[in-house]
């Protein structure tokens, strides 16, 4: 559809004031230099209104003269200024921050972009909190985010590519990645998924990542979202290829294996040794978490055998006075650790931090000495929930304490037998799993012993010389091994 | 995807199929005493955990009786609010009357029943064990029996006697060639103590070993490291040696305590010859005390020290078989070794055991004292 | 019918994998009870069956890769109807199918019966049997990269149980081997036939190979896991012998758990019931891994769809698995199948063989 802009004044400013409903906020400026009528428009608080009075206005009536088009694309000293003849584009544009001018007689109109963006300034990063490294965070505006990602990744190697997602209400997204070692089937993959979006609006990165997600119905997230460019930018040079989307403070990387979500940049950033620890402990944090709780009601529930006799008294004394079976007492406990944490989340943080001291000390305490739950129990829950917070990605952390839940059931009915059907389940759905058409449980399966540096252990950076393999890039090495590991003294001479 | 969903749920409907043991609701079982009683029936006393939040009190006794092991914990369930379970029994005890009946009708239910652990303890006790079960001297133990199984526990790690987890004796019971042994508990007033070690024939007891044997014992039956023992000794070849011959210390018998032993046995037939057994031990340890101040930097005078105890020794393992052969017994498996050992002689059931009695085993011990301590 | 597949390189494994296929598939119920079974027939000197039983293994992988070898890229059934043309082909395919179905419902219905005996006496079979297809079904429902991956997996998940046996080890008496030799010949070789009884499974070598990307490297790692097999009924056999009193021995069912029973850690007294459970983790490979093979073969006999036979087969083993109720039944379900097997897998590659050399030599023969 393209409606021809009306060469009669008073048609031009009447239509524009019905596509935009009639707003107060459109400004309408008509200007009358000898003979020729000049109307500018533009939504006011859309545009920096100071700009438009210095490099438009003033260049305009400065010199008492008439304008003709070309002049008008030419001589006034703006950046961006293109000329159109629909009238839908005006409109677009003029939402977007652009001022019209529109010159009596003309079919043509010409957009000068003065856009006013109000957004926040570059800001610690809060929800992925780092002990050391880069600190800063994506914020919600587009331009600042690929500013920051083009001043971190400084190569005329990086591509951007510009997607548009969302039916009804649009917004710009930007494919990132480094042409030289971006796997094409994986930018493909990531680009086509896009591109075929049939939704009213994508509202954030995390949807976007939903929607795009190789399987839908499984709680594990096959694509990160990170807000920490340094995270995103080190994904990008290994060969990933990765989401900004305006309007949101978090990227979207892919492809992803189950054992990215459990490192942090902050690995990086430590000496290899402890980083491996660290690493190491995340993994066995998970399962710790997944286990513990089950494992508790399955004893209690069926095998009191497998019970060590030293524990057999203390556990069966605090088992005594508790009125319900150990499923149920585990369930509540485990709903109470999460209420704890989602009125944490909701709360302001002063108010947070007081909430979590009552109800973590004071209802644990008083449910004990009530004879509501067993002690053990308490701290059994307490450990496991501590564990699945030490995930560096929160959804991977949500992902695990919802699996929690059914494994406990499954333990209350079926005790051993039904753990080990629980994690035979998810080992089997784990290896169903794909990211953007690759194996989510690599490097382990399929194999790629190469992998496991920097996917589950880290060794000395001088060692780290390989992109990992199963992203499939175009180039393995990211240096020689060789050169790296010589020591660059002064030579003794 | 939905189907297993599906499956699932329909699952969780019919969980009430397993019926639940929630521990609090049992009487969980941790030692049992078995004493005979007449008309061929059997008292047996349960020493059973169950918690009651009002008392601080964890565990209770409860005697019942029956025919069979399991009729007893099935008369006993009716005595208690708690559901009484085997799973986590970890001593068993019967009293010496009812173990020379024989114990092989409890023995199948003991290897059949796949709930009952394999490391759970036997005992023999030579006074009644509900007694022995009713004692309020268990320590820092919840109750007695763990006491009990704690005490033989540590024996068996310290090397005071021979393993006698369930499965060795079950194993040693049905082997061709050996008899198996089991400690022999029995109160020291009113506490509990290991006794000695009790002899059986196949699965009935015949007679208890004297504490002071079971070393020797151990010595024939199996090679072993850190162990310890006390001997004494003939005071007459040590006089040459004495720092002061006049000195008072120097009456009496000479007493020496060894530890950190290690022996290495072999048992062999004479020519295939069962009735000949030669018996190889050898002996490394360290000297640990010695009652007389001897000399010990004179040339020999160790020599003389290992000469003596392996004298001693000698007496000490002939008086052991002299009992042995008179019991008819052969905890050592001398028929077992030669069995092995012999292709060609080999032995029947019968045969072994008739012979039992007339064995003439030839001790051959050589002792090695590496160290002796801090002073010479 | 074609004789040969075409497999693209985005379904093909590369050769290393058969290592994982090929144990895991062989380790699976057998191996629970295999110390007695072999104990019964060869007495204390079963591992000798063992040791000739593995040699023998190594021999029969040998022949199969050469059978394999003759096409570019075929399975059995390709290489039956190839042999045999269409009819016979057709027949001695379908027992194969036969007995592929049989050694999978004798493997969930093996594994039911210790979860009985040893953990939950009250599960109901047909509780456990959906449990373990429904387990099935997902697994094989992922393809042949799921499969594989199961076995790769679930190998690494239970391997470790190996160690814990070191406990048993420490029991053990080793004078229950002595004198050795003392069995007869005979008695070695019936042994020997059973050990292989146990270690069936090895005919998923037939099904997978045309799967494999680097069908070159096939031998080394299909031998090495002959190997480990070998090495882990050598293990838990000369472990259970030194462990148990032959009588004993002869009265265990399942000896290799029974040898959990002494096992106990600080936080776990009684490590049997784990290891029970955790068996579910052993067998899984095994019936995926089963299922799959069969699923294959019923597309490529009669050209059934594959989720249709696999629901067929699913139902028809449920049934199987709640109407056999005896242990008796079951031990002359496991027998029967066994027996088919031994002639299936150990026996028939060797005849295949021949047939397949002396047709090519008579063929040459006739061309020049």
């Amino acid at each position: 559809m393209n409606t021809h802009i009306p060469t009669e004044k008073d048609m031009y400013i009447e239509e524009l004031k019905r596509r935009f409903n009639q707003s107060p906020d459109l400004i309408c400026k008509e200007i009358q230099i000898r003979h020729q009528t000049i109307v500018i428009h533009f939504v006011n608080y859309q545009v920096r209104k100071d700009l438009v009075e210095r490099d438009l206005l003033y260049p305009l009536t400065g010199r008492n003269r008439t304008w003709s088009l070309e002049e008008l694309k030419n001589k006034i000293p703006l950046a961006s200024s293109k000329g159109t003849d629909s009238m839908e584009k005006i409109t677009k544009e003029l939402i977007h921050g652009s001022v019209s001018v529109y010159l009596e007689g003309e079919q043509e109109v010409v957009l000068f972009a003065l856009p006013n963006q109000e957004h926040r300034a570059l800001n610690r990063a809060e929800t992925e909190s780092l002990v050391f490294g880069p600190q800063i965070a994506f914020t919600e505006s587009l331009m600042t985010n690929l500013n920051v990602v083009r001043w971190r990744l400084d190569t005329d190697d990086l591509v951007v590519e510009k997607v548009i997602v969302g039916e009804r209400i649009k917004s710009e997204a930007r494919l990132i990645y480094l042409k030289s070692l971006a796997n094409d089937t994986n930018v493909q993959t990531m680009r086509q998924r896009m591109e075929d979006l049939e939704v009213d609006e994508v509202e954030d990165t995390s949807v976007l990542a939903q929607l795009i997600e190789d399987s839908s119905s499984t709680v594990f997230p096959q694509l990160i979202t990170t807000e920490l460019p340094d995270r995103f930018c080190n994904s990008i040079s290994k060969g990933r290829v990765g989401v900004l989307l305006d309007k949101s403070p978090t990227s979207l990387i892919g492809p992803m294996s189950l054992f990215n979500f459990f490192e942090s940049t902050e690995d990086l950033y430590m000496r290899w040794n402890m980083g491996t620890f660290i690493r190491i402990l995340r993994l066995f944090a998970m399962v710790l978490s997944i286990i513990l709780t089950p494992l508790y009601v399955a004893a209690l529930t069926y095998h009191y055998e497998i019970i060590p006799s030293s524990l057999l008294i203390s556990l069966g004394q605090s088992r005594a006075t508790v009125p319900f079976p150990p499923v149920i007492e585990a369930l509540l406990l485990e709903m109470l650790i999460e209420f704890l944490r989602e009125a944490g989340a909701r709360l302001p943080t002063k108010v947070g931090q007081t909430m979590g001291i009552v109800g973590g000390i004071v209802l644990g305490q008083a449910a004990v000495k009530a004879g509501f739950t067993s002690n053990i129990l308490i701290i059994i829950i307490a450990l496991s929930a501590l564990a699945s917070f030490t995930a560096p990605s929160y959804s991977m952390g949500s992902a695990i304490r919802i699996i929690r839940f059914p494994v406990i059931i499954l333990a209350g009915a079926w005790g051993l037998i039904g753990i080990v059907f629980a994690m035979c389940f998810l080992v089997l759905h784990l290896l169903k799993l794909q990211s953007l058409g690759r194996p989510y449980l690599a490097p382990v399966y399929p194999l790629e012993w190469k992998d496991f540096n920097d996917t589950i252990f880290r060794t000395t950076p001088q060692r780290n010389d390989r992109r990992p393999n199963y992203i499939m890039t175009k180039d393995h090495f990211r240096f020689n091994e060789k050169k790296a590991k010589r020591h660059k003294d002064v030579d003794p001479s | 995807m939905r189907l297993i969903i599906i499956a699932i749920t329909t699952m969780l409907v019919c969980t009430s199929c397993i019926p639940k043991s929630h521990i609090e609701k049992l009487g969980i079982i941790t030692s049992v005493g078995y004493d005979a009683i007449e008309d061929e029936m059997v008292e047996g006393t349960l020493v059973v955990f169950q918690f009651d939040p009002t008392t601080s009190k964890t565990s209770q006794i409860i005697s019942s009786k029956a025919e069979t092991s399991k009729g007893i914990r099935y008369e006993a369930n009716r005595l208690t609010s708690h559901r009484l379970v085997s799973g986590q029994v970890r001593l068993e005890v019967f009293e010496d009357e009812l173990a020379a009946k024989g114990m092989k009708k409890y023995m199948d239910t003991l290897s059949r029943d796949a709930k009952i652990s394999d490391l759970g303890y036997l005992a023999i006790s030579d006074i009644p064990t509900k007694e022995l079960m009713s004692s309020d001297q268990s320590e820092d133990s919840p109750n007695i029996g763990i006491y009990l199984q704690s005490l033989i526990e540590k024996s068996i790690k310290n090397h005071m006697i021979p393993d006698s987890v369930l499965t060795v004796f079950l194993r040693d019971v049905q082997d061709f060639g050996i008899d198996p042994v089991l400690p022999m508990l029995s109160m020291n007033g009113d506490k509990p103590y290991i006794k000695g070690l009790s002899l059986f024939k196949k699965d009935k007891y015949v007679s208890t070993l004297s504490e002071e044997d079971i070393y020797h014992l151990m010595l024939l039956r199996q090679r072993s490291k850190d162990t310890e023992f006390q001997l004494d000794l003939d005071s007459e070849a040590f006089k040459p040696y004495y720092k002061d011959e006049k000195d008072d210390v120097n009456r009496g018998s000479l007493h020496v305590s060894l530890n950190d032993l290690s022996n290495k046995t072999t048992i062999r037939s004479v020519n295939g010859d069962f009735l000949q057994q030669k018996v190889d031990i050898e002996i490394e340890g360290r000297l640990l005390e010695i009652t007389k101040e001897v000399d010990l930097k004179q040339p020999d005078v160790i020599k003389t020290i290992e000469n003596e105890i392996e004298k001693q020794l000698k007496v000490r393992l002939q008086r052991l078989m002299d009992q042995l052969k008179e019991d008819g017994v052969d905890p050592v498996g001398f028929g077992k070794k030669h069995n092995e050992r012999n292709r060609k002689h080999q032995l029947t059931e019968e045969e072994w055991r008739k012979q039992i009695p007339e064995m003439n085993v030839e001790f051959n011990i050589h002792m090695k004292l590496l160290r002796y301590g801090t002073s010479e | 019918m074609n004789i040969n597949l075409s497999v693209s390189k985005a379904d093909s494994v590369r050769a290393f994998y058969l290592f994982f296929i090929v144990h895991t598939i062989q380790i699976g119920s057998g191996l629970m009870g295999v110390p007695r079974v072999l104990f019964l027939e060869a007495g204390h000197d079963a591992w000798i069956s063992i040791l000739l039983g593995g040699l023998y293994l190594h021999f029969i992988a040998w022949i199969m890769l050469r059978i394999l070898g003759h096409y570019e890229n075929a399975d059995i059934i390709g290489i039956q109807h190839d042999v045999f043309g269409n009819i016979l082909g057709k027949i001695v395919s379908s027992v194969f199918t036969i007995y592929i179905f049989l050694i999978l419902l004798t493997v969930i219905k093996n594994y039911i019966e210790v979860v009985q005996v040893f953990i939950f006496p009250e599960i109901p079979t047909w509780l456990m049997a959906l449990f373990l297809l429904s387990l099935m079904v997902y697994g094989v429902l992922g393809g042949l990269r799921v499969v594989i991956g199961t076995s790769f997996i679930f190998f690494f998940l239970t391997i470790w149980l190996v160690f814990t046996i070191y406990k048993p080890i420490t029991y053990m008496d080793v004078g229950h081997f002595l004198p050795v030799f003392q069995s007869s010949p005979m008695e070695i070789l019936e042994g020997m036939r059973m050990m292989t009884y146990t270690v069936l499974g090895m005919e998923v070598l037939f099904f997978v190979y045309p799967f494999i990307e680097n069908k070159k490297k096939a031998a080394l790692p299909v031998h090495l896991a002959l190997v480990l097999t070998t090495f882990l009924v050598l293990l838990v056999t000369v472990v259970s012998i030194g462990y148990f009193s032959a009588h004993q021995l002869k009265e265990t069912v399942w000896a290799t758990l029974a040898l959990f029973k002494i096992i106990h850690f600080s936080m776990i007294e009684r490590f049997d019931f784990i290891a029970v459970s955790l068996w579910m983790m052993v067998v899984l490979p095994n019936i995926v891994m089963f299922c799959w093979m069969l699923q294959q073969s019923l597309k490529r006999l009669f050209r059934i769809p594959e989720k249709k036979s696999m629901y067929g087969i699913v139902v028809l083993i449920f049934l199987g698995s709640i109407l056999i109720e005896y242990r008796l039944d079951i031990n002359r379900l496991t027998d029967v199948t066994s027996r088919l097997g031994f002639y299936l897998v150990f026996v028939y590659p060797v005849f295949l063989y021949l047939v397949l050399v002396t047709r090519n030599w008579w063929r040459k023969r006739r061309s020049t």
